[in-house]
């Protein structure tokens, strides 16, 4: 029992602080701008060259058996083009997981706002400060405080 | 470096379970090397940690990329390398 509780102490000591919520946040960020990716490469590829990007279902090529995810990707090229009865017919589930993603696109706009709209202005500040920096050094060797 | 390990650590994991999706499991041939990575980031965050502070997220970083390795290696195997 003493290795389970020294874990239960560890992770009630983690959980939840600045740096396991920064952590969660930034690969939320990652996953969902991957999904993004696929839904403007979706949009902006032509259907023949995605679905011969997908990989073939190797369950369907040896033993002729369709598994739970074949036809998604041709879904998926239907949903993009608004055709949402030939997705459902390619596969059911397509049009479950495409809600699922465009609720976690919405999500994370509504909960990343306020730092989403931050970020760029974050930059441009940052710039600022490097370039007036190094100017500042370069006319007189002034030292920056921080 | 505590949160690249453990940021890392999530990423692994959320690799291994799009690739124990059936017919995705090629994709652990992508997934186990930057899992690897992930290990190797991780031992680098604990032995750099300052003294004092926690070495929490990187240790779970270790852990969640140990688990990426094992499970991804067992799924690949399960799938012959390609399903």
């Amino acid at each position: 029992m003493l290795p389970f509780n020294c874990a239960v102490v560890a992770v009630k000591e983690m959980w939840l602080t600045h740096e396991v919520r920064k952590s969660f946040a930034i690969a939320w960020i990652v996953v969902s701008a991957g999904i993004l990716v696929v839904f403007f490469a979706l949009l902006l590829l032509p259907p023949n060259l995605m679905l011969n990007l997908a990989p073939h279902c190797q369950l369907k090529a040896q033993f002729n058996r369709e598994c739970p995810m074949c036809g998604m990707t041709r879904a998926f090229v239907m949903i993009s083009r608004g055709n949402f009865s030939a997705a459902v017919r390619a596969n059911r589930g397509s049009l479950f997981l495409w809600v699922v993603f465009v609720a976690n696109e919405a999500a994370i706009l509504v909960f990343f706002r306020k730092h989403l709209w931050r970020i760029p202005a974050r930059l441009v500040t940052k710039a600022i400060r490097r370039d007036s920096h190094t100017t500042d050094l370069e006319k007189g060797g002034v030292r920056c405080k921080s | 470096m505590q949160v690249l390990s453990l940021v890392w650590g999530i990423l692994s994991l959320v690799g291994m379970v799009v690739a124990f999706m059936p017919c995705l499991g090629s994709l652990n041939w992508l997934n186990i090397p930057f899992s690897v990575l992930g290990l190797i980031v991780s031992v680098i965050a604990i032995s750099t940690a300052k003294a004092g502070k926690s070495k929490g997220p990187s240790i779970a970083g270790i852990v969640c990329c140990s688990i990426a390795v094992l499970f991804g290696l067992v799924r690949l195997v399960a799938g012959g390398g390609v399903l």
